[in-house]
């Protein structure tokens, strides 16, 4: 390191917290060890350093990295398109097309936004089912798996407002299919009406507004506490006990743990370029409200209760089949709380086996749903 | 061992040379940066021109080019518009497609119609149906004139 | 709002009450004996115009005495023969029918037509007034549930002119409502429902029903195809089939069954009566291949649009060209009439150089190769990146500092 570098940094030491400012880092995941805010940064780094801490060299920590960098890449590319675009119900289709036609890098920026969010709902699911297998939920981890299992729901919801937006014929069509689902779950579905603005229809002129603002402030700002809330409880307790995680790790180990960060977010961003450039999200028409458009089916993480919802229609209410729907989500998100209670009757084996079955069902029925739209 | 070769060569490269690697390495890596702020500047830069969303007014030409009785078919958007020049004063805008079977349609300038060449549908100068299987009059446009030109109100 | 609905409601009850008493007057005591009749009179517009069972029958209808009621003017109508000059009696009258705006020529031009002369001729079986319009029960020719109503009128004809056994007696062809109903008339009509297409009337007439003769083929199609009875006049096979005796537009579209050709039929088409290999079939193939082509450009130029739409590129003027060029094809088909060359030509011409141009355009614009020689600069600039980071790995795990 040269002088002048350490002294800027000294400068600035001096006037700020830099060690405060740095731990925010490693709130979010980039860097698990634990500073002391008192010391001065570099003081606070050599001692983490020494200290034994989770290792970061293992790959598989990568996903949540990912997570948080494509995060933080749809902040970005949000925040550029928010620029251009205009959430009125007259003017939001045709500020789209004014982005993908008439702005530099538009199309890029539009398309970079969309496939940033697709993987980023992939990964998480990915990361919740090793959470799942490495059983990552049980006690002392119960909050670990809740927070994730919030995050992924919160995104299902910035995917869903997001598809609205410009009002293009699939996209409505698709969230028309997708809100058949949320209408038949209770109590969430009826709260997601009254978010929605539309009092006794589902949509009003205040809808597309209200998803604008959903979509671009409220859950995303959720997100991001959510992720903080995540990493603060994996930082405290770690994410699994397997020997040879918590060893004592210097300094080579961090840089090595730096590049390999740097060689995933490359592959990462290079996935992401080649994505949006190879394979477009075309730009459809305007949806015509009065003209349903056939063949239209959910998003693609919603198929499975779709198909759910078409199979059970006629042969059970569909408040029932909604009731059953809002117990699964439920016990998605309790799985940690329901094992502990079995625990103790001596049966371990029902949770992993159950939800086994739940999962094994979704993909049939995501296969089903996706044959029915 | 390969490895402990490439080493060893890296070990035997002069400092000087060394220091200029480490400056190529330092260039081409922070061409990431660069790139990266030039895309976003790009995006943040408004469009030269960007379509407005507010323009309902087509600008058409001077009014001297349109002598009376004449008629300009104005190529815009799926369907061209007519305009028709009745008199000095009188400009009158009408859809320029027939509204049986999407013809475009043709002006006739010794009858002052417009004659449709699919199946001999005409209309009067105020887009109404003088014969042929027409269902229904010509959709009209709002048309004025300001400082000597022509516009239409789509 | 609710209110005035109530208010709207109860006039209507009003009125049909009004109505229902109105007809029973007009029945008089006819119905005691004849109920049926009576009900099916109530529905028919004549009830609601305030005709009365005596105006067609005569008699009293004030009395139930039955020797009374069939007395005086009575003529109880058994005589099917004698009810087209029945009828006549207020529909010619100028006076009584210029209230309704309806024409009073009707039984003078029926007269004249194939059913009025065989009924002249004493011929009970032919077609009268009430065989189409009905008897008791008669609705406006405009009310959907008339038998002359457009959609109504090729089953109303064909309850003679399908009947094996009647048809043979004047030795005409029973299946003609049939072969109608499978043209592209009867099924636009039919199964479209487009009230604008022809039924049997439309050609043949309606109260002066008669066919048209060999040379008049022309005029009556033309009378909608204006264009292609135009060029049809323009060519040689106007004078030619006229000598030859040959049934014009029938000849080739055939004249009950008539059937929209496919432009590639126009190869067989003409080799039916020129013969194999000769020079109309090659004018022909000429012709079927311009149009052919100038179709495909336009579809494809069509479909460029449509993808270029979906790559957000500003179409709006490449559809509004593509309407262009479609109304030339339109034109096309009339224009190969005249079996010339020119100006079927001048046309598909047009179209096609439109179509051209449109899908040169939207190639130009949809050209993405820029994008990819980027991605290619791009990942080169990764694999660099990465050939980079893992060299700096490397030297870490061999323990030295970073360079």
């Amino acid at each position: 390191m040269s002088r002048d570098k350490s002294g800027i940094l000294d400068w600035f030491s001096r006037r700020l917290n830099l060690t405060e400012i740095f731990s925010l880092l490693t709130s979010y995941g980039l860097f698990y060890a634990e500073l002391d805010t008192r010391k001065p940064l570099r003081e606070a780094l050599d001692e983490a350093l020494e200290r034994p801490v989770v290792s970061y060299g293992r790959w598989p920590r990568v996903l949540g990295l990912i997570v948080v960098v494509l995060i933080a890449l749809e902040i970005l590319t949000g925040a550029l398109l928010s620029l251009y675009f205009l959430p009125t119900p007259q003017t939001a289709h045709a500020s789209l097309g004014t982005i993908l036609r008439d702005v530099d890098f538009g199309w890029f920026v539009h398309q970079i936004h969309f496939w940033g969010a697709q993987l980023l709902i992939a990964v998480l699911i990915v990361r919740i089912v090793r959470f799942f297998i490495q059983g990552v939920y049980r006690k002392p981890r119960e909050l670990v798996w809740v927070f994730a299992a919030l995050l992924l729901l919160v995104c299902f919801h910035l995917d869903m407002t997001g598809r609205v937006l410009p009002l293009t014929e699939t996209a409505f069509w698709s969230s028309v299919r997708a809100l058949e689902v949320v209408n038949a779950v209770p109590v969430y579905g009826s709260f997601m009406f009254f978010l929605a603005g539309g009092g006794e229809m589902f949509v009003s002129d205040l809808t597309l507004l209200r998803f604008y603002i959903l979509h671009a402030a409220i859950l995303p700002v959720l997100a991001v506490t959510l992720i903080y809330l995540h990493f603060s409880t994996i930082r405290r307790i770690g994410l699994t006990e397997a020997s040879g995680d918590r060893k004592r790790v210097g300094r080579a180990a961090l840089r090595n743990h730096l590049v390999n960060l740097a060689i995933i977010l490359t592959l990462l961003f290079a996935l992401l370029v080649t994505l949006a450039v190879l394979t477009p999200l075309p730009f459809q028409r305007e949806a015509d409200p009065y003209a349903t458009v056939p063949g239209v089916g959910p998003p693609w993480y919603l198929l499975a209760p779709f198909g759910f919802l078409e199979i059970t229609a006629g042969i059970v209410p569909q408040w029932l089949a909604g009731l059953l729907l809002f117990v699964v989500f439920s016990a998605f998100l309790a799985l940690p709380f329901l094992e502990r209670s079995r625990e103790d009757r001596g049966r371990r084996w029902a949770v992993p086996v159950i939800a086994g079955l739940v999962v094994l069902a979704w993909f049939l029925l995501t296969i089903y749903g996706a044959r029915v739209a | 061992m390969p490895e402990e070769s490439v080493d060893k060569q890296l070990e035997e490269i002069s400092p000087r040379r060394r220091k200029l690697l480490k400056w190529l390495t330092g260039g081409f890596l922070s061409l990431w940066g660069l790139g990266f702020a030039w895309v976003v500047a790009a995006f943040v830069k408004p469009p030269r021109s960007p379509r407005s969303l507010a323009e309902r007014v087509l600008k058409i030409g001077p009014v001297d080019s349109l002598s009376v009785g004449q008629a300009q078919l104005v190529r815009h958007g799926r369907e061209p518009i007519f305009v028709i020049r009745t008199d000095e004063e009188t400009l009158v805008g009408l859809a320029g497609v027939c509204s049986h079977l999407h013809c475009v349609l043709n002006w006739d300038d010794e009858q002052q119609v417009l004659d449709c060449p699919c199946h001999e549908g005409a209309f009067d100068v105020n887009g109404n149906v003088l014969k042929g299987p027409p269902p229904r009059p010509l959709k009209r446009f709002r048309v004025e004139t300001r400082l000597g030109q022509i516009y239409v109100h789509l | 709002m609710k209110r005035r609905r109530s208010v709207l409601d109860l006039l209507c009850v009003i009125a049909l009450l009004a109505g229902a008493s109105g007809t029973a007057r007009a029945a008089g005591q006819c119905g005691v004996c004849h109920p049926e009749s009576r009900v099916a009179f109530a529905a028919s517009i004549h009830a609601r115009e305030q005709v009365t069972c005596t105006s067609c029958h005569g008699g009293d209808a004030d009395t139930q005495n039955v020797e009374r009621a069939h007395s005086g003017s009575f003529r109880g109508l058994r005589n099917r023969l004698a009810t087209p000059e029945m009828c006549a009696t207020c529909h010619s009258d100028l006076q009584m029918m210029s209230a309704y705006n309806l024409p009073v020529d009707q039984y003078a031009v029926y007269q004249t037509s194939q059913h009025g002369m065989a009924v002249a001729g004493g011929d009970s079986s032919a077609a009268v007034c009430i065989d189409c319009h009905g008897s008791h029960v008669i609705y406006a020719a405009a009310d959907p549930r008339s038998s002359v109503a457009s959609r109504n009128i090729p089953t109303t004809c064909g309850v003679c002119h399908s009947d094996e056994e009647l048809m043979e007696r004047y030795g005409l062809d029973p299946g003609v409502v049939e072969d109608y109903e499978t043209g592209i008339h009867g099924r636009s009509l039919l199964i479209a429902g487009n009230l604008a297409a022809p039924n049997c009337t439309s050609c043949h007439g309606v109260h002066g029903a008669t066919p048209p003769g060999v040379g008049d083929i022309d005029k009556v199609c033309g009378a909608c195809h204006v264009q292609t009875r135009r060029a049809f006049l323009d060519g040689p096979h106007y004078q030619g089939m006229t000598e030859a005796g040959l049934p014009e537009c029938a000849t080739c579209h055939s004249n009950h069954a008539i059937q929209g050709l496919e432009v590639a039929s126009i190869d067989t088409l003409c080799a039916d009566c020129h013969g194999e290999n000769s020079d109309e079939v090659l004018l022909g193939s000429k012709m079927h291949t311009l149009i052919e082509a100038a179709t495909v450009e336009v579809e494809k130029a069509e479909a460029l649009v449509l993808e270029g739409e979906r790559a957000a590129l500003d179409v709006e003027d490449h559809l509004g060209r593509i309407e262009e060029a479609r109304t030339y094809l339109t034109e096309a088909l009339p224009l190969a009439h005249s079996v010339s060359l020119e100006p079927v030509e001048q046309v598909t011409r047009r179209s096609r150089s439109i179509g051209e141009e449109v899908q040169h355009e939207i190639y130009a614009k949809l050209d993405r190769t820029e994008a990819h020689i980027g991605l290619v600069v791009f990942w080169f600039y990764v694999f660099m990146t990465l050939v980079i980071l893992f060299l700096l790995k490397r030297r870490m795990s061999a323990g030295g500092e970073i360079a």
